[in-house]
């Protein structure tokens, strides 16, 4: 799997979770532990730096959706934010976050 | 066809304007010493000498300092975006603060630095001046007369540094007749040392410690949580990543006023301060900006008197948390508060409990009952009628003496003076001893008894 696609994913779980501009050790954690449990090899050191280009940069969720073209990537993706959404209980912002994030990612699965 | 007119503010006008944002005396000097610890001040000594016919206040920083071009840049009114992201540490916000903070309190700014390398360097804002020539007239001082300037401490044995001097001060303004400068400010000192031992506590230890000294008298933290008092409660504590950082949330339990030591419960506002500032203290890079209050997310409650939040923010955050120029005063993002009110209720309730612990020791006390009805919310304190003594003295009673007496205990119970009681346990409980209140009876009533039986 393509590095940068892993970091899509990270950057995509952190805007369901961090709508309002702030995510949860909590969540923190279920994003990091859920990629790490998948993807063997993948470090704290990557996904630390992929949060803070998460919030250095000022990207719609739309345009992290739009670079996940793997059919296996979406199903992850859509399980990743399912898990570290509801880690410590899924709001409604999140809600229509995650809403997004199926109805965009679940074309042509 | 349209065109641009030039509505630039009149400088007499708009310095007035700024005279006037609301700042205190110690949260003018808190601003100009958030810029000594952004420019890595390690000791920080503010100098207000009594007796002089003109008082002045000096603010003397051992920092970076500043180059001739850099002071000249650094004394315009909003030299820095606040949009602009600002490094950590970094304590300023809007480029306005050591202006405006020092415009509310002075009419004449001084301000000396030197930086490594480079000559020393001072500008002087006036505000007598700016009225009269109605121009933003910044006076810059050649080296000659910055040498022979009286009021000047950043000696040439010193590297670099910064001293900002207030002339013409209006903060000592006296309020009453009978108060003469010096006694004015003797109290604004007293009141800037414990504003500055509270707000910069974090500063004053640790590994990054600075020095504070007041007329070279070194300040003392003043910890708001009593970290280190036997009976301190920690309590949850949580993480926030954000942009630039963490937010971090720890929760606190104060000891009981009973078990605090003198000292510290002084410098805290006594037992009435420490009701008052219950609350959320939040924290900008380590400074405190909100001392104590729950800004709309609790009720201030005497039960709930033991609890403290700490929030601890990063600067890049100020455009979300709305910081203003004092950096006084902030509004709590949605995300935030909702995430705050997840640890609201443990620390209430555990200084709650704290309460409640004394209120259950009160009740195994022998002589008195407390009588709490949960139907209608009606607490009464009752002489306990299963007191041995009691009981020994009522057997040795006839029946009319008997029913005196126990009328008598009945009106002492309903008599207990309750309200002198709760007004003295908050504001100095400690005054309180009764110790030796049965001594002092005996002699009373033996003395009253002894005079009537002499007089038959």
């Amino acid at each position: 799997m393509d590095d940068d696609l892993i970091d899509y994913a990270v950057k995509i779980a952190a805007c369901v979770c961090g709508k309002d501009g702030v995510i949860s050790q909590t969540e923190e954690h279920a994003i990091y532990n859920y990629v790490s449990s998948n993807y063997v090899g993948y470090s704290i050191d990557r996904f630390n730096n992929t949060l803070d280009e998460f919030f250095d940069e000022s990207h719609q969720i739309e345009i992290y959706l739009s670079k996940i073209t793997n059919l296996n990537l979406k199903n992850f993706i859509i399980k990743l934010c399912e898990f570290s959404a509801g880690s410590d209980g899924l709001d409604i912002r999140e809600n229509i976050a995650l809403d997004k994030v199926k109805i965009v990612l679940s074309e042509g699965l | 066809m349209s065109y641009f007119a030039d509505a630039s503010p009149d400088p007499k006008s708009h310095i007035k304007t700024l005279m006037r944002i609301g700042y205190t005396m110690p949260s003018a000097i808190s601003d100009i010493i958030d810029n000594s610890l952004t420019a890595n001040a390690s000791n920080i000594s503010i100098y207000s000498l009594p007796s002089l016919a003109e008082p002045n206040i000096s603010i003397l920083d051992d920092g970076d300092g500043m180059s001739p071009q850099e002071l000249i840049h650094n004394m315009k009114i909003g030299c820095k975006d606040p949009s602009d992201e600002r490094l950590r540490g970094d304590l300023g916000r809007f480029g306005s603060g050591m202006k405006t903070a020092s415009f509310s309190q002075a009419r004449r700014l001084t301000v000396f630095s030197k930086r490594q390398g480079h000559p020393i360097c001072a500008a002087v804002w006036d505000i007598d001046q700016i009225e009269k020539e109605n121009t933003w007239c910044l006076e810059i001082l050649d080296e000659n007369e910055i040498l022979q300037h009286p009021l000047l401490l950043l000696d040439k044995k010193m590297i670099q540094g910064t001293q900002i001097v207030w002339e013409k001060l209006a903060c000592l303004n006296k309020t009453s007749h009978s108060l003469d400068t010096d006694t004015v400010l003797a109290a604004a000192l007293s009141e800037l040392d414990s504003y500055i031992s509270l707000h910069f506590h974090k500063f004053m230890e640790g590994k990054q410690k600075r020095n504070f000294f007041i007329n070279s008298k070194e300040l003392h933290p003043i910890d708001p949580f009593m970290t280190k008092s036997p009976g301190y409660q920690e309590g949850r504590s949580e993480k926030l990543r954000c942009k630039g950082g963490y937010i971090e949330i720890n929760t606190h339990v104060l000891p009981h006023f009973k078990r605090m030591e003198t000292k510290p419960l002084e410098r805290l506002g006594g037992a009435n301060g420490i009701v008052q500032n219950q609350g959320l203290y939040i924290y900008r890079e380590n400074r405190l900006i909100n001392a104590g209050g729950w800004l709309g997310l609790a009720k201030t409650s005497q039960l709930g008197a033991l609890a403290r939040v700490e929030v601890n923010v990063p600067s890049s955050l100020d455009q979300e948390w709305s910081t203003d120029v004092k950096k006084a005063s902030l509004q709590l993002p949605p995300r935030i508060k909702k995430e705050l009110r997840k640890f609201l209720s443990d620390p209430i309730k555990r200084s709650k409990r704290v309460y409640t612990y004394r209120g259950k020791q009160d009740q195994a006390n022998k002589y008195w009952d407390i009588q709490e009805n949960e139907t209608n919310k009606v607490i009464s304190y009752q002489i306990s009628p299963e007191n041995e003594i009691l009981m020994e003295i009522l057997g040795n009673l006839d029946k009319s003496q008997k029913s005196v007496f126990i009328n008598y205990l009945g009106q002492l119970a309903e008599n207990l003076p309750l309200n002198h009681i709760y007004q003295k346990m908050s504001e100095s409980p400690k005054d309180i001893v009764q110790e030796n209140v049965t001594d002092y009876l005996l002699e009373s009533i033996m003395d009253k008894v002894f005079k009537a039986n002499f007089n038959e």
